[in-house]
């Protein structure tokens, strides 16, 4: 997994649930039946029809005190540092919304804002499934390997500076996938989540 | 299946090896090496393992091949080697099985690539990758295939296809499951059942992911539906951190505790997979011991078809449902449908897919037979996107069996062929397609003479499809038979004939019978109440599905009504479900139609419904009620409780949004009814997502809302800058200025408007919105006001201006 791994896939398996929840439905909210149908429908279309890009990349980690190393890119990051020891490999995780579809999304936005309100959260949800799924991929893998993950941890978490998004963008080549970033570290299409996924080796020679 | 194979699971449960991976590791194969490189470098050390399985008991090994594709070679750059890579690792373990009368089987894992229709990877090239692998073990030698830790239906299926097509080995196939019970790409343990042992694989199993408990449940749900072999491989357990290492948790004891268990539920071969070792193998031997295979009990045969994600039984007889095959997929009298095939899309064909399913159809039939089309290229397509588009299986509706077979090889599931006839050429050419691919078939009993016209001749075609079948290797009990409906106005006998061919498919050959329904009553006025009487005489002989419009509610009803009276709906619940859907629809639209038109319009705007308003802002114009009244005291309340109702939380965003925009859509309809100083405007505001953030749908929602309730807004749009906003609050002598971040790293934008407005001495209000900003931050920059959702936005400006307005009184007081 030391090479970049870039998959396009289409994700349907996303839980409808935090979808229904982001886009505010909770238990007493009142809908009318063929209203709710109509979200439903609206909402399945848009999981079935929709794809994601999902990037990750292993690379070798060290700590020491609060300053990390991912080879040779050095930031400080206690949070990191503390919940990624005895991490010796992290994974560096990526995902983000097809660009024809954040498309069709800023169309819906002028033409039908209903609509482009629950496709808004399923792109949102998508991105963020996507980090699990690809956790769960390489769990194989992993497994095989004697070795098992930990917790991911995101840019913007604790001192996780949203600065380190640009390592993100150059590690995982989103620019060639189209992904942009500003001067505000903040990528574009905004569907798009970044994580760090600290890997833990079994004992040699035990 | 392999005799050698054969006699073994006649003997014993079959004992498999354990993990290799882990193993390895533990023996010294340093992190980031290829295990199929680590073995050919150090042939010692596999071989010491493999002789300690053997030790242990194991009657099987497994190649160390499971990542020794060109896809996962190709990460050490070694993709060129396959060949020699596998042929050298299937060698070295069949010298050392020989010695022992050992089975070998060839080990073969997942690509790491995501086969289409669900990810990229095209059908046929994942095919050829699994045969080049294949092809080297089997000219090896090995005595069967194991395709395991398949996580994705799709990639198993091609894995499959790909040994059967390059060896005449046995092949095993194991999915892996998570938490969820599904597979990572979400197919179900029994579907995934379905599909492979239909498409011919020798055993099925579970592998890798949960230790050995959580496979139980699984077992007991596969064991009744199984036609072919269990196996099981768990994991010692899940891996934990122990001491700064991660260890599998499970010792050989507890494994081995499961393994009376296993052969309860009939599996016939046991293995291990992360994390055990040949000392957890000796103690299944040892568990094992003098135990026979368990016979699984006898399950009803059922027709079972299965889309990517779920799984639809056939029920003879009353057993279960009737089910309805939704015919509307075909472009036959559908020029809309026909333009949009000819152009190559596919929305309508999605469309009518969902519709269907909308209205109850458990199966979809796909017939794009058209004049003028590659039909086998746009059926192909369209198989790919419903395989994703629906959770429902298909039913390939074609007479090309070319079309049919592309169809059914690239399907993520088992799906149903619509339809085999005793016509000889479509025998010759069809029946060999349906054994290859398990596809469960529509008989038609007519033959090269056409369409009998007496039940004896019906009688004898079948028994010729039914010598047919058998001879071909194909399952009669995997068929339906079709009624072959022929239109009752043409002539009267046409409807007994169909009912005597049901009776005789159900009852007499004790297998399933399908209609296609409408054909009955062609050329017959008022043809829902025909098609429906038909419908129920036929449920009656014993029709096990219908091939009809799901959209003919007459016909769903009683289609309703026929399984509550055949036992197919036990405690009448799908019946009493759709008849409560049926009645509360038609009491909201009887309410929504009633009553005086002020209130049928605030139920219209509190409902949603955008497509009504404009005839009832029409009828309350011709009542002479004033524009402006309409606006002010009757739809004004209207969106303020829709607003209400959402801070509330009964409404959710969607709902809000409905109410919006059917707000926003009557207003515009009623404005050019006010004169121009009349018009409504609680103030003028610009509107922007500030520099450097690209967050726009909250800000848009915001917007409308503003504007419904009487704000005049302009939307700058994203990423501005403070100059910017200021230049165009002051162009639009703005009362307000709205400003959104989604981001801490933007939202110190809103300090910089902030400060460039005080600086310049603008009297404008400044208000913000956002994920990340709060009321706190708000006043610390010294905004005027902070809303946390769209809906507190309104209130928000509302109270600033009410408040604004009763100081300029007091100062002019």
């Amino acid at each position: 997994m030391s090479d970049l791994v870039v998959k396009l896939i289409h994700l349907h398996t996303l839980p409808l649930k935090p979808v229904w929840t982001r886009l505010g439905y909770r238990e007493n909210t009142e809908v009318p039946k063929v209203f709710l149908e109509r979200i439903q429908s609206l909402l399945e279309k848009h999981v079935y029809e929709t794809k994601v890009r999902i990037f990750y990349r292993e690379k070798k980690y060290s700590a020491q005190n609060d300053m990390n190393d991912i080879e040779g890119y050095r930031f400080a990051s206690s949070l990191v540092a503390k919940h990624f020891a005895p991490a010796r490999n992290v994974l560096v995780l990526g995902a983000s919304a097809d660009l024809e579809d954040y498309q069709r999304l800023q169309v819906l936005q002028i033409e039908d804002i209903q609509q482009a309100v629950v496709l808004d959260a399923v792109l949102s949800e998508k991105a963020d499934y996507a980090l699990d799924f690809i956790e769960k991929e390489v769990q194989v893998e992993l497994r095989r390997r004697g070795q098992h993950s930990g917790r991911r941890l995101s840019c913007g978490y604790g001192d996780f500076s949203l600065e380190n998004q640009r390592f993100f963008y150059d590690t995982l080549d989103f620019n060639h996938y189209g992904i942009e970033i500003n001067e505000r570290h903040i990528l574009y299409p905004e569907k798009t989540v970044t994580a760090l996924l600290p890997i833990y080796h079994a004992g040699e020679g035990t | 299946m392999s005799n050698a194979l054969k006699r073994l699971l006649a003997q014993k449960v079959v004992l498999l090896d354990g993990s290799t991976g882990t193993m390895l590791q533990k023996y010294g194969m340093p992190a980031g090496t290829a295990p199929e490189v680590f073995c050919l470098e150090n042939p010692g050390i596999i071989q010491r393992l493999q002789q300690e399985y053997i030790h242990a008991g194991s009657d099987i090994l497994l190649t160390p091949t499971f990542g020794a594709n060109r896809n996962k070679l190709k990460n050490y750059h070694l993709q060129e080697k396959t060949k020699q890579i596998n042929t050298c690792l299937a060698e070295m373990t069949l010298n050392l099985a020989r010695q022992h009368h050992c089975l070998v089987a060839g080990d073969i894992g997942p690509t790491g690539l995501f086969f289409q229709p669900f990810g990229e990877m095209a059908f046929e090239e994942g095919v050829g990758l699994f045969k080049e692998q294949i092809s080297a073990l089997s000219s090896a030698g090995v005595d069967l295939f194991i395709i395991e830790t398949q996580i994705d239906i799709q990639e198993a299926r091609a894995a499959l296809l790909a040994a059967k097509e390059a060896s005449s080995a046995p092949v095993l196939v194991s999915m892996t499951f998570d938490e969820s019970g599904r597979t990572l790409t979400g197919t179900d343990p029994l579907t995934c059942l379905n599909i492979l042992q239909a498409l011919g694989a020798d055993g099925f199993g579970l592998n890798c992911s949960t230790g050995p408990d959580k496979m139980l449940p699984v077992l007991e749900q596969l064991r009744t539906k199984a036609k072919v072999p269990l196996f099981v491989k768990p994991n010692a357990g899940l891996p934990v951190m122990e001491n700064g290492d991660t260890v599998f948790p499970m010792s050989a004891e507890e494994f081995a505790s499961y393994t009376a268990l296993f052969w309860k539920l009939g599996v016939a071969m046991i293995g291990g997979c992360c994390g055990t070792t040949p000392l957890h193998m000796a103690q299944v031997a040892k568990a094992l011991k003098g135990k026979k295979r368990k016979a699984a009990p006898d399950a009803p045969s059922r027709v079972m078809l299965s889309s990517a994600r779920k799984s639809v039984a056939l029920y003879a007889r009353g057993e279960g449902p009737m089910r309805v095959i939704g015919e509307r997929i075909n472009p036959t009298g559908k020029p809309a449908l026909q333009a949009e095939l000819r152009s190559g899309k596919l929305e309508a064909v999605k469309n009518l897919a969902r519709e269907q399913k909308e209205k109850g159809a458990d199966i979809l039939d796909v017939n794009v037979g058209l004049q003028g089309i590659d039909e086998k290229q746009v059926m192909m397509k369209a198989v790919s996107e419903l395989a994703v588009f629906s959770d429902l299986p298909l039913c390939i509706d074609s007479s090309r069996p070319e079309t049919i077979e592309a169809a059914l090889r690239i399907y993520p599931g088992r799906a149903l062929v619509n339809s085999l006839s005793g016509e000889e050429k479509k025998l010759a050419a069809l029946l060999p397609v349906i054994r290859k691919y398990g596809a469960a078939f529509i008989i038609l009993p007519l033959d090269d003479e056409g369409i009998p016209e007496t039940f004896a001749k019906r009688k004898a075609v079948l028994r010729r499809i039914h010598a047919a079948c058998r001879k071909a290797g194909v399952a009669w009990e995997d068929g339906l038979v079709d009624g072959l409906v022929m239109t009752v106005s043409s002539n009267p006998t046409h409807a007994r004939l169909t009912l005597e061919t049901v009776r005789y498919a159900a009852q007499t050959l004790g297998g399933h019978a399908v209609l296609g329904l409408s054909n009955i009553s062609f050329g017959l006025p008022g043809r829902e109440y025909i098609n429906g009487a038909f419908l129920a005489m036929a449920a009656g002989e014993g029709l096990s599905a219908v091939i009809a419009n799901p959209g003919a509610d007459l016909l769903m009803q009683i289609k309703a009504a026929v399984d509550v009276l055949t036992g197919g709906d036990p405690n009448s619940r799908n019946y009493l479900r759709s008849m409560q859907g049926g009645g509360k629809a038609k009491a909201q639209n009887a309410a929504a139609a009633a009553g005086p038109i002020q209130e049928r319009i605030q139920e219209c705007i509190l409902q949603g419904r955008k497509e009504g308003i404009e005839s009832l802002l029409h009828d309350a114009l011709e009542q002479h009620l004033p524009a402006l009244e309409i606006i002010n005291a009757i739809m004004m309340p209207a969106i303020q409780k829709a607003g209400d109702l959402y801070n509330r939380r009964e409404y959710f965003l969607p709902q809000l949004l409905a109410s919006a925009e059917t707000m926003e859509k009557g207003v515009g309809m009623l404005t050019p009814h006010i004169s121009r100083k009349e018009r409504p405007s609680k103030g003028r505001g610009v509107i922007a997502t500030v520099k450097g953030d690209i967050h726009d749908i909250g800000k848009k929602i915001v917007a409308l809302l503003l504007r419904n309730h009487g704000y005049e807004i302009i939307d700058l749009g994203k990423s501005v800058d403070e100059e910017t906003i200021i230049g165009k609050a002051l162009e639009y002598k703005a009362d307000f200025i709205g400003l959104s971040a989604l981001m801490t790293t933007t939202m110190t934008e809103m300090q910089k408007v902030v400060a460039l407005a005080k600086k310049r001495r603008i009297p404008v209000k400044i208000i913000l919105g956002g994920a990340v900003v709060t009321q706190k931050y708000a006043d610390e920059i010294g905004a005027d006001g902070y809303a946390v959702d769209a809906g507190k936005s309104v209130e928000l400006l509302n109270t600033l201006f009410a408040s604004a307005q009763q100081d300029a009184r007091a100062k002019e007081a």
